[in-house]
């Protein structure tokens, strides 16, 4: 709550308080001299003490205030510098990915049009005619993960 | 003044909860859609397949193998990266 109260206000409370605080105890002392207050002596005595109790309180709790809110600050002001970083690191990592695929796509499309443009015509037609086997083969290798997702699949 | 006494620590009980500082959260953050896609999975060929056809699906998926390299890469250079920013800010 004392979050939401400026800094000046709760100075001047706390400073008004061990102010009164101090003025009250040392009248405590003296009131006995003092015509008409004489007999008020004890109640002074315990509001001076009572108020400088709480005041040097309040001026400690005050401090302690002061140092959570400078620490806040300092933690809010190195969070923001971290979410820059965080927002350019993503951006570089970003730009790398999509870059990656696009060098990836292109050497695969220039090999594509090599394979029909030189390749495709040194294929006799025996060649052309793929053992079972080996089109076996070549789909259980591209099929390797799904025994891994058959034993999670039994597990969840 | 015992009275007084018991009233001034219920006072001073209650506003010592007041002093609680608001605590500042920091969040991971979030990684680019791109390297968070599922990597494509690996083409198969029929069973009157050609020659060119093979070569088309090993080349298929000799692609599709680095793009999943490429985001793997990247999502764990990523992590590397954010988890050193993540740490500078608690030290």
């Amino acid at each position: 709550m004392l979050q939401f109260l400026p800094d000046s206000l709760i100075l001047w409370f706390c400073n008004i308080l061990l102010l009164l605080g101090v003025v009250l105890t040392v009248l405590g002392f003296f009131v006995h001299k003092i015509p008409f207050l004489y007999q008020y002596q004890l109640p002074f005595k315990i509001a001076g003490v009572v108020l400088l109790v709480a005041g040097v309180y309040f001026r400690g709790g005050y401090a302690v205030e002061m140092v959570w809110r400078e620490r806040v600050t300092e933690l809010e002001k190195n969070l923001d510098v971290a979410r820059q970083e965080s927002a350019k690191v993503n951006t570089v990592f970003k730009d790398r990915v999509i870059y990656r695929d696009k060098v990836i796509r292109e050497q695969g499309q220039t090999l594509v049009e090599y394979v029909d443009r030189e390749v495709v015509r040194t294929i006799t037609p025996e060649c052309n005619n793929l053992p079972m086997e080996l089109i076996e083969v070549h789909n259980r290798a591209a099929k390797l993960n799904e025994a891994v997702q058959q034993l999670e699949s039994k597990t969840k | 003044m015992n009275r007084l006494t018991a009233w001034f620590v219920v006072l001073v009980s209650t506003l010592t909860g007041c002093a609680t500082p608001v605590p500042v959260k920091q969040t991971w953050p979030q990684a680019p859609s791109e390297i968070q896609e599922p990597c494509a999975p690996l083409k198969q060929l029929d069973s009157k397949a050609t020659m060119r056809d093979l070569m088309m699906t090993v080349i298929d998926n000799y692609a599709a193998y680095y793009h999943c390299s490429s985001k793997t890469q990247t999502w764990q250079d990523w992590y590397r990266a954010q988890q050193k920013i993540f740490q500078e800010v608690n030290k």
